[in-house]
């Protein structure tokens, strides 16, 4: 019973988060509404008996990724609207629907979190999906460095040649910049540094560089 | 109703999924109407 009004309170939460994404006008609204829909799944993933999948996706997508987006877009819109974000009047306009989001988040955290702690039997009782005993992170920590360990080792190294590939990819050379080159430095002869030249008297040189 | 299986995770995950597919629609008909792109 309880299981199904937690599934269907998280559930109508994250589709009117979801719709409201695709529907708001305002990029920070929408990324408002993004993290909510982030912490709903994640409850909802946490209802079901994936514990760690759902703190992953609290610490990775709602931590990093959805904060990241929200940077982003408020530099955006600072660099477009030439700092009136701050001064004008307009910026007001974020704290209702940022109070509202926030209070829906603080209650599903305290929903979940509460429940996940102090109501631990709870989750066993109602969790249809789950049979045995074993959390699922105790299960994935048995297999990820013993079983698992070069499937894991090789999604590193792909990630890592994404990032070199990244940076590849959006490397500019820049025209004008004055740099250090070792090679030139090293491959620095005695003759092209030192120049000797024969000066007449009271005439001077000029040098040209 | 009462009782939550696969079915209902299932659904509600392809009730997201369309909904992301509508967005992405929707936000390329908002930046074609704009001529941004």
């Amino acid at each position: 019973m309880a299981h199904a009004i937690f599934f269907y309170i998280f559930s109508t939460i994250a589709i009117i988060s979801a719709i409201m994404v695709t529907v708001s006008k305002n990029t920070v609204h929408s990324v408002f509404f993004l993290i909510l829909d982030f912490i709903s799944i994640s409850c909802l993933f946490i209802l079901i008996g994936a514990e760690f999948l759902g703190m992953i996706m609290l610490i990775v997508y709602v931590g990093a990724v959805a904060v990241l987006f929200l940077f982003v877009v408020m530099m955006l819109n600072v660099a477009q609207q030439k700092n009136q974000w701050f001064l004008s009047a307009e910026s007001s306009g974020h704290i209702p629907i940022g109070l509202i989001i926030s209070t829906i988040i603080f209650f599903e955290l305290i929903v979940v979190i509460g429940g996940w702690k102090y109501k631990p039997d709870l989750l066993n009782q109602v969790n249809p999906l789950t049979t045995n005993t074993i959390s699922n992170t105790h299960s994935l920590g048995l297999v990820l460095y013993t079983d698992y360990i070069h499937v894991f080792q090789i999604s590193g190294m792909i990630l890592l040649v994404a990032m070199i590939g990244a940076i590849v990819l959006t490397f500019r050379q820049r025209e004008g910049v004055k740099k250090q080159s070792y090679i030139k430095q090293i491959s620095r002869e005695r003759s092209e540094g030192v120049e000797v030249l024969s000066v007449e008297t009271n005439k001077g040189v000029s040098v040209d560089d | 109703m009462i009782n939550i299986g696969l079915g209902h995770y299932l659904t509600l995950g392809a009730i997201i999924f369309t909904i992301g597919i509508i967005g992405i629609f929707l936000n390329k008909k908002y930046h074609s109407h704009f001529n941004e792109y």
